[in-house]
């Protein structure tokens, strides 16, 4: 078992944002979760990912049957645990090669690697992804655009080989050439990493045309009101969440 | 401090030098003593010593011990070396004019024309390095010159309670292109203060850099006036890292057409420092441009003012002038006041300015946090990216080099 939510609440002042969450994702699979505006999807991946900006009221989050609920963000992403952000954060003055340098070096399994050794495994990552070197100069999602910055949170997502990946609206403002390569890439990450398990925060139902998820969540209101297969998107490209809840 | 010593001191200023023929001309000795005690009363709120004991110390014979010679010199610039208050020239086989000369009682032609043109205006400011003035320098680079190699203006006081206070006139010939590196460093309880005249000919262009690398007890004031004739380019970068008091004044007259001016300030600010930081650019011929960026950090009980004006002459067309102040606060006892300002009256212009002031963003710190950063990593890394990319606009790299040798020290005494 990889990741298991139970019961979580969640607040942001006296506001429920989320309301007895209950999840379980095996290793190795690939889940999604579905929902209208406001429902909770991306407070739930905040929430995972270690953001304070929450109050968690009970519950817990096991990653591979260790509580994450009292780990700072950092040593959740030590546990294995990683965020592809909806909005990437632009870190102006940072340039990618050193902010990659210094992720890697961050993490436990890379800790003794020699910073020549650490440079050699991010070129090799940015060969593999057809990425020109001039990307490590630019600094951190600074002027990139939409497609930039998502392909950025897959290509830190590759060089860091999570246990679990929340993507939160990953195919968001990408066009259909970034799309292909944010879902192959996925894809490649999960065929190398058959053991790590995803979970895809998002709106549409076109990314699953390239990543079938195992199983779709349906949240409303802060609550998983459904679970299903692929035939649950169908319906819901149908007949909409109201027909759900 | 008591009335007495402040008249005592009052006394001491007006009698030295040749405060009486130059300044008597533009004040009355009341006025002086008025500005003198105002500016007494405002710096002994906040400084740990005695200005009288630096004055009096000052004035006794010093015998020099420190070991000059040690001190290496590379081929990276040439220098002009001021220790204790001490001009020599080293190492100058460039096309670089230097004269130095002691302060006496007969008129300086250069000194006579900057306090004509600028003292009674600036009294405030200039009363105090006025009155405590000893050297005068002249620099100058012929027309036509282009040196790849910076003069590095060396201000170094290496005992306590010494007083170093120079006027420094700069002339850049016609298309000519120089950097100059100012490093101030100083012992504890010191002065250092100097006015700088620069007059940049036409076509030329100057890299100006200040790096404020002084003891944290030493009340340093900067006095920089710039006359820019026309097609030039100056470029004024501070670097404020130590002093207990620091005063710069920053003042570009475009006379011409087509000058630019770009500054680029940081301060990091510490323990209990205060710095009071003015810029004026004077735009008066046509297509001028002033792009001018402040960034500091400010920790413990630092306090900052930065008075910024912009003026726009009325038959001064086509000008861009753009100010930006940025400011980083990491301790909640700091106190910032930022006060830009524009005076424009001139209709064919684009002029915007702006002011930030905040803490570390807290989302910046959460994502790089969930990459597996460390909470104390990432707030460092935040810090230095927010200073570096000005950092990076500095035009020489034997002097880039050397800032950040100094800013990294000084990052590492405050960085958590």
């Amino acid at each position: 078992m990889n990741l298991c939510v139970k019961n979580l609440h969640v607040t942001i002042g006296k506001e429920n944002i989320l309301n007895g969450i209950n999840l379980t994702i095996p290793s190795g699979e690939v889940h999604a979760i579905m929902g209208p505006n406001g429902s909770g999807k991306s407070t739930l991946a905040m929430v995972l990912a270690g953001s304070s900006n929450y109050n968690i009221k009970s519950g817990s989050i096991l990653l591979n049957n260790k509580e994450l609920i009292h780990m700072s963000p950092n040593e959740r992403a030590s546990e294995g645990l990683f965020l592809a952000f909806q909005n990437p954060i632009e870190i102006p003055g940072v340039n990618n090669a050193y902010f990659l340098r210094t992720i890697i070096k961050a993490h436990k399994k890379y800790n003794k690697m020699s910073i020549v050794d650490i440079t050699s495994l991010i070129e090799s990552y940015m060969l593999k992804l057809g990425i020109s070197s001039d990307f490590l100069k630019r600094d951190v999602n600074d002027c990139f655009s939409g497609g930039e910055k998502k392909r950025n949170e897959i290509i830190q997502m590759m060089i860091l080989e999570p246990k679990f990946s929340i993507l939160d609206e990953i195919d968001s403002g990408l066009d259909i050439d970034a799309l292909k390569f944010v879902s192959i890439s996925i894809g490649n990450f999960l065929k190398t990493n058959p053991s790590s398990s995803i979970l895809l925060v998002t709106h549409y139902s076109r990314l699953f045309k390239y990543i079938k998820p195992v199983k779709i969540h349906i949240l409303i209101g802060g609550k998983i009101v459904t679970s299903g297969d692929m035939n649950l998107v169908k319906q819901l490209e149908t007949k909409g969440y109201q027909h759900i809840s | 401090m008591n009335v007495t010593d402040l008249d005592l001191l009052c006394e001491e200023l007006t009698t030295r030098n040749i405060y009486s023929e130059y300044i008597n001309k533009y004040a009355s000795v009341n006025t002086i003593k008025k500005n003198i005690k105002k500016f007494a009363k405002s710096y002994w709120k906040t400084s740990s010593h005695n200005i009288m004991n630096i004055l009096m110390n000052d004035s006794k014979n010093l015998t020099d011990t420190d070991d000059v010679k040690e001190k290496k010199f590379s081929s990276d610039y040439v220098y002009l070396f001021n220790k204790n208050g001490e001009f020599s020239s080293l190492n100058n086989e460039s096309n670089i004019k230097i004269d130095v000369s002691k302060l006496s009682n007969k008129k300086n032609q250069n000194l006579d024309k900057f306090v004509d043109t600028y003292l009674y205006n600036n009294l405030e400011s200039l009363i105090i390095p006025f009155v405590l003035l000893k050297n005068i320098i002249n620099i100058s680079i012929p027309d036509n010159c282009n040196l790849a190699v910076p003069l590095k203006l060396i201000n170094y006081i290496s005992k306590s309670n010494l007083i170093s206070s120079n006027y420094i006139n700069i002339d850049i010939g016609k298309n000519s292109n120089l950097f100059i590196y100012q490093y101030n460093q100083t012992n504890v309880h010191s002065i250092n203060s100097n006015i700088i005249n620069i007059n940049l000919h036409e076509n030329s262009q100057l890299e100006y850099t200040n790096l404020q690398n002084e003891s944290l007890s030493t009340l340093s004031f900067q006095n920089i006036f710039v006359n820019q004739i026309s097609n030039s380019t100056f470029t004024f970068n501070n670097v404020g890292l130590g002093g207990n008091f620091l005063f710069n004044n920053v003042n570009v007259k475009q006379i011409d057409e087509n000058n630019n001016f770009i500054t680029r300030w940081i301060d990091i600010c510490s323990g209990n420092q205060k710095i009071y930081d003015k810029a004026n650019v004077e735009h008066r011929g046509n297509n001028g441009s002033s792009l001018e960026n402040f960034k500091g950090i400010y920790y413990n009980n630092a306090s900052r003012i930065l008075d910024n004006m912009v003026y726009v002459n009325k038959n001064a067309q086509n000008i861009k002038s753009h100010q930006l102040s940025e400011n980083l606060v990491i301790s909640n006892n700091t106190y910032i006041k930022i006060l830009p300002a524009m005076k424009i009256y001139s209709d064919n212009i684009q002029c915007t300015h702006g002011v930030v002031i905040d803490k570390i963003n807290k989302n910046i710190l959460f994502y790089m946090c969930a990459r597996g950063m460390n909470r104390r990593i990432a707030n460092d890394i935040i810090i230095v990216s927010f200073i570096k990319k000005l950092f990076d606009d500095i035009g020489h790299k034997s002097i880039k080099n050397d800032i950040w040798y100094f800013l990294k020290a000084k990052l590492q005494t405050i960085l958590i």
